[in-house]
């Protein structure tokens, strides 16, 4: 979206590259329909009183107002939403690059059994589904089994309905499933990384492979680095159908209730669309301004 | 160093000594119940004794020289509950024999006919005074006109045939190879059948004696061996039966091989009989042989059974009701994971002497498997007592450091558990042997074999072993299940003379490979959710969705046709769609149904406030039609003044108990709350269960029974605030805290295990245990919930249910639809159609879909004995609902947070009560002014 710096008319560059422009179109199209208008609807929506059936009306700030002042799960869901984001961001992150940067150094047959492996969580989506079975509250739970035959707690422990247990139960779960997008990315970039780079630096007298890391690899990753940093904190930020499938929609004195949540508790159960559009706004700008930080942060090596 | 050895030592064995004194003194300290034996009088505790004197001759008595309490005449008609037959005869010497009837099915509702038998003014054996004959089906004839070439074949009607029939009351478990056996003694014997449910006209009852037919040798002298000579096959498609003995034997589809015949790559062409339904012993199909001409022919079937892993299936082969010679008592179709050809006698082909016309016939049976279930079954019963007696002195989950001297306490465990492990041990090596396969599905039983070995080598560990023991009896009891069924699919059966050839099993590579790319291709351009309409009458169509399996929706749809669409010429377009939230984004968008069925009980209300719904008083509902229902399923469907919704399906809770255990323990049903929490006391010292979910349902129990209401009258707020509520509230979070009941816990297996003697859950919960758990085949019966006392002495069993719906949507096609809508879902949860829909579907697909209809006539229609539906009706007069309002949603989720903070955390009941009352009200009054409603103070 950078302004072109002559101050030639928006028309004018348009007439002159209007090759790219086709080219560009369909994707323009598509990204127009599904991405910028629900944006900007949900921004209209959320200054009205919409409930999906009903024509909708105009209420001015008044669901901005109860939001931020007279809504308590808002703030549960907020901090949860945040605590989730610092906990499952960076760690998925950190740990999506050291696992590539490990699986780089295998043989191909095993790098690609490997990759495989840990991408599979992703891949299948509601993977997550397993842990219910590893966390059941039953006595015979699989966990519970393992807690009390090595005598930690008498009585099964109600892993996912306990305020003390579900929150860590959700993050562990998605750290599991964190290795998405953004690890292959890492994959496939340690790929194309250029070896005369890592010569020249041997040569210059590079000490160990922290140094080759900080000062030859990270600073041709640029891009890469970038595109996780977004996919890890988008997905960090979108947290909810795992809380939602393993400690129930809502948890118990809303523990484990994302923004997400908080979302589809309103637009589905309570039928106030208006008052969801303006959490999604308000999600949508925490996510816009983490973006700008990270970027910010993550430019020294974005060249 | 050594003496500190000797003190460590010495103090050890000071620490064990002083921790078996309170050991024993604890146990002596418990009340203990005398165990009562109860006497088995099951058919499987006489069946050795039966079988071992077999009568020589056959007797029969002819309708004409019985006595009964109907008019008779060369044949008696029984049609009425309690109707009787009876014969006095001479019975030569002390024999039993098999029970043949000769009889026609009258028409009534549908199901299997139900009798009981007395012999000399008593019941022979626990089964005796409930057994089936069935009735005789046959396909509907389809208007060739009318079946469309581009569209899915539908699966025809089954249609009662009335024809005279014969058939020995069995079993349909599996675990007997034979009919039943019936003993008599010497001199003049009584025999009295009495009419249950159904009706039926018989001509005569055999006593039989077992036949035994020829050998093939002898057969097939008669005949000479020369196949008949220039017919060719002569192939008879299975799926074209000519008869069958019940309904659910109705033709299946295989769309998966291009051999399978006939085909068509894009739609459904029903082309097999059986799958999964031919399982049951004594099931049968009868199909009328049109061989080109009389002779001989070889006879080989194109079969499928793929489910029951590493063993077979057995059928007995029969032309016009004789077994031909031996081998056909039991036909073997192996397990094969996909089509085979099976030629009756394998690698030395048997021929069959048949003439044109002949009906031959295969009936499901036990075959040689029998005798191996009966053993598991007997051990599993055993084993489970076993382990119940062990359960009463350990609790279900054993201290594994400690010894509770099992040995002595039960000292039969080991000769029991020896026993078992012999019994089982044997059954597995015969099951190899028969099956000739590796028997993949029962390696259970060879891994329960190792587990007793541990146990007996180690009998101090059996504490620690229990939980892995308890889980192996599980599974086997579900292996007897998988075991006593006899699954076959079959495509056809050809009948081949000397030139014939047989059918192929498998479709060459350029068939299947063209087959199956215009499957794929087909794939994109078909709506699998349209079901199949009839639109002869031009008018534009009803749209109606449906949240259902496709089973049900097919059968519903078959309904529709039937009997609304032929009656009033409304075409219907079904569609099957999950109604939740597809429903009101679809009327969002203006592409809503017309009407919807089975809408979860919170939608119609959700949606009728926000004006999506039409008003069923303003399209003309009446009392009549409220009066079909109990007026407790109409509550949620109201709002300020209009009905939005019908009942559809309702479901409340009733008590499950096991008979067995009670009566063993001598103990009643509890009637009150009182005597249940003195069940929980007597229960637990013995180390046994109760189950009660932790669900609202049970706060309902202790707020509905003793007054206490949810809402205000003009249901603006909460009455959380009175002291019934927090006493209910109290109550109900006692029984998890201060009584210890188990929060979570897994009904079905422990019930049937009988660790779980007694629970409260869903009446349809009776569908499961009916149909998967054989080997509690009547130990358990269901009676109302515990109630509590009133003022004036009756007892309140109130409770709440879960009701689905039909609903009229407010599409904007004007009043003229709306009231075709309405006739629609008016006919729907009608009794006519509610009784139809419950029976086609329990008869297609098992009871273990049984329908739960809220319409009461329907309800009673239902094939309950009547026992059951006593308890059903008790219970369902007491169900109150809650109203559904705005903002109700809340409640449930602040009930489960006062709850589990006053159960988890330990916090005091009634505060917390109070602390969530809070906000229920809030987001009541918030929800009440956004849809301008009034306002509480």
């Amino acid at each position: 979206m950078a302004k072109t710096k002559n101050s030639k008319s928006l028309l004018k560059i348009v007439r002159e590259k209007n090759h790219c422009y086709v080219m560009l179109a369909p994707f323009l199209a598509a990204f127009i329909i599904f991405m910028v208008i629900p944006v900007l609807a949900s921004v209209v929506l959320s200054f009205t009183d919409f409930n999906l059936l009903q024509t909708p009306n105009f209420v001015g700030i008044e669901n901005y107002m109860r939001l931020l002042l007279n809504d308590d799960v808002f703030i549960i869901a907020l901090k949860n939403t945040i605590v989730f984001a610092i906990l499952i961001g960076p760690i998925g992150y950190i740990a999506s690059f050291v696992v590539a940067w490990f699986i780089n150094e295998l043989g191909p047959r095993l790098r690609s059994i490997v990759t495989l492996i840990m991408y599979a969580p992703a891949l299948v989506g509601n993977a997550y589904i397993i842990w219910s079975y590893i966390f059941a509250s039953d006595s015979r739970g699989l966990l519970n089994t393992v807690v009390k035959s090595l005598g930690i707690s008498d009585s099964p422990i109600l892993w996912t309905t306990d305020p003390k247990y579900n929150f860590t139960v959700c993050v562990i779960v998605s750290i599991w499933m964190s290795f998405g997008t953004g690890f292959l990315s890492f994959v496939a970039s340690f790929k194309t990384l250029d070896p005369s780079f890592f010569e020249a630096a041997a040569i210059d007298g590079l000490k160990n492979r922290w140094q080759e890391l900080f000062y030859v690899t990270f600073p041709q990753m640029g891009p890469q680095l970038l595109f996780g940093a977004v996919m890890s904190i988008s997905s960090a930020f979108g947290v909810g159908a795992i809380p939602a499938a393993l400690t129930g929609n809502p948890s118990t004195n809303y523990s484990t209730h994302t923004l997400l949540l908080h979302i589809s508790d309103y637009g589905t159960v309570r039928f106030e669309m208006g008052y969801a559009s303006a959490i999604a706004v308000v999600l949508f700008l925490i996510m816009v301004v983490t973006l700008k930080v990270i970027n910010r942060f993550l430019s020294k090596f974005n060249g | 160093m050594k003496k500190k050895l000797c003190l460590l030592i010495g103090f050890c064995l000071l620490f064990t000594i002083f921790n078996c004194i309170p050991c024993s003194t604890v146990n002596a300290a418990k009340p203990t119940l005398y165990a009562v034996t109860v006497e088995d009088t099951s058919y499987d505790s006489f069946y050795d004794e039966f079988s071992a004197k077999r009568a020589e001759e056959s007797i029969k008595l002819e309708a004409s020289a019985a006595s009964s309490s109907k008019e008779i005449s060369d044949s008696v008609v029984l049609d009425s509950k309690g109707d009787w037959i009876e014969w006095n005869f001479d019975v030569p010497a002390d024999a039993s024999y098999y029970l043949e009837f000769d009889y026609e099915a009258v028409e009534s509702m549908g199901y299997d006919i139900s009798l009981g038998i007395l012999v000399n003014g008593a019941t022979p054996f626990d089964e005796a005074p409930t057994l089936l004959l069935p009735r005789i089906w046959e396909d509907e004839v389809k208007d060739e006109n009318k079946v469309k070439k581009d569209a899915d074949e539908t699966r025809p009607f089954q249609i009662e045939k009335v024809e005279r029939t014969t058939y020995c009351l069995q079993d349909n478990v599996g675990v007997y190879n034979e009919p039943y056996l019936f003993a008599f003694k010497a001199g003049v014997n009584n025999l009295k059948i009495t009419l249950n449910d159904e009706a039926l006209r018989i001509f005569s009852v055999t006593l039989k004696t077992r036949e035994i037919p020829k050998t093939y040798n002898d057969y097939i002298k008669s005949y000479g061996d020369k196949l008949v000579e220039n017919v060719g096959t002569y192939r008879l498609e299975a799926e074209k039966a000519y008869a069958k003995n019940s309904a659910m034997l109705y033709p299946t589809f295989d769309r998966g091989s291009a051999a399978t015949l006939p085909n068509n790559p894009l739609y459904v062409r029903l082309n097999t009989i059986g799958s999964s339904n031919w399982t049951k012993s004594g099931q049968t199909i009868y199909w009328k042989a049109n061989v080109p001409e009389k002779g001989l022919y070889k006879i080989s079937f194109r079969a499928r059974q793929s489910t029951k892993q590493g063993l077979s299936s057995y059928r007995t082969l029969k032309v016009n009701g004789e077994i031909p010679f031996k081998e056909c008592e039991t036909v073997t179709f192996e397990y094969h994971n996909s089509w085979y050809i099976k030629v009756l006698g394998d690698e030395n082909p048997q021929y069959l002497y048949l003439e044109p016309g002949d009906i031959i016939s295969l009936t499901c049976t036990a075959g040689p498997t029998a005798e191996i279930l009966r053993s598991i079954q007997t051990s599993v019963l055993d084993m489970n007592n076993l382990y119940r007696k062990i359960v009463v002195i350990t609790g279900t989950d054993p201290d594994i450091y400690r010894d509770y001297s099992l040995k002595s306490q039960i000292p039969e465990m080991l000769d029991t558990l020896k026993s078992n492990r012999d019994t089982l041990e044997k059954a597995y090596k015969t099951l190899l042997e028969v099956s000739g396969q590796d028997a993949a599905s029962a390696t259970i039983i060879n891994k329960m074999v190792h587990v007793i070995d541990e146990m007996l080598e180690k009998p101090n560990t059996i504490a620690a072993k229990l939980t892995d023991f308890q889980s192996d009896v599980q599974s086997l009891s579900s292996l007897i299940s998988t075991l006593g069924q006899q699954p076959l699919e079959l495509d056809c059966i050809a009948f081949m003379g000397s030139d014939g050839e047989a059918p192929k099993a498998k479709p060459n590579i350029f068939e299947s490979f063209s087959f199956n790319l215009k499957k794929f291709i087909g794939s994109f351009t078909t709506d699998y959710r349209k079901l199949d309409i009839d639109e002869s009458s031009g008018k534009q169509p009803l749209v109606v969705w449906l949240t259902a399996g496709r089973d049900q929706a097919t059968v519903t749809n078959n309904i529709i046709k039937d009997l609304f669409t032929s009656e009033t010429k409304i075409p219907v377009q079904l569609t099957l769609i999950d109604v939740g939230d597809t429903l009101i984004k679809a009327v969002l968008a203006g592409q809503g149904p017309d009407a919807a069925l089975g809408v979860g009980q919170s939608s119609p209300i959700n949606l009728a406030m926000r004006g999506a719904l039409v008003d069923l008083e303003t399209l003309g509902l009446d009392k009549e039609t409220k009066n079909q229902f109990y007026p407790s399923a109409i509550v949620p469907f109201e709002y300020l003044g209009g009905t939005y919704a019908l009942p559809e399906n309702q479901s409340y809770e009733v008590l499950f108990y096991r008979t067995d255990v009670f009566e063993e323990y001598g103990l009643t049903v509890p009637n009150t709350w009182d005597e249940f929490y003195e069940l929980i006391r007597i229960l637990q010292n013995n180390n046994l269960g109760i189950g009660i979910a932790e669900s609202q349902s049970t706060f309902n129990w202790f707020l509905f029974q003793n007054g206490g209401e949810y809402y205000t009258d003009n249901l603006d707020g909460s009455r959380f605030d009175e002291e019934v509520a927090y006493a209910a509230f109290e109550r109900w979070t006692q029984l998890y805290s201060k009584y210890g009941l188990e929060r979570a816990y897994d009904f079905f297996n422990r019930f049937r295990s009988g660790e779980m003697p007694i629970a409260i859950a869903s009446f349809s919960s009776y569908n499961q245990l009916a149909s998967a758990a054989p080997e509690i085949k009547g130990l358990w019966k269901m009676a109302p919930v515990p109630g509590t006392v009133q003022k004036d002495g009756s007892i309140s069993r109130a409770e709440t249910s879960i009701i689905t719906g039909s609903i009229v949507i407010k599409t904007g096609k004007g009043e003229e639809m709306y009231k075709q809508a309405f006739e629609f879902i008016k006919w729907w949860t009608g009794s006519e159609a509610q009784t139809r829909s419950a029976q086609d579907i329990e008869a297609t697909l098992g009871v273990a879909a049984r329908h739960t209809p809220a319409n009461l006539a329907a309800m009673e229609a239902i094939n309950w004995t009547d026992e059951e539906l006593a308890v059903i009706k008790a219970q369902g007069e007491h169900v109150k609902n809650i109203p559904e309002i705005p903002g109700n949603y809340i409640i449930t989720r602040c009930l489960q947070n006062a709850f589990r903070s006053t159960v988890d955390d330990g916090k005091n009941a009634r505060r917390q009560l109070a602390i969530y009352d809070i906000d229920i009200n809030e987001e009541i009054t918030r929800k009440r002014k956004e849809f301008n409603l009034n306002v509480g103070e």
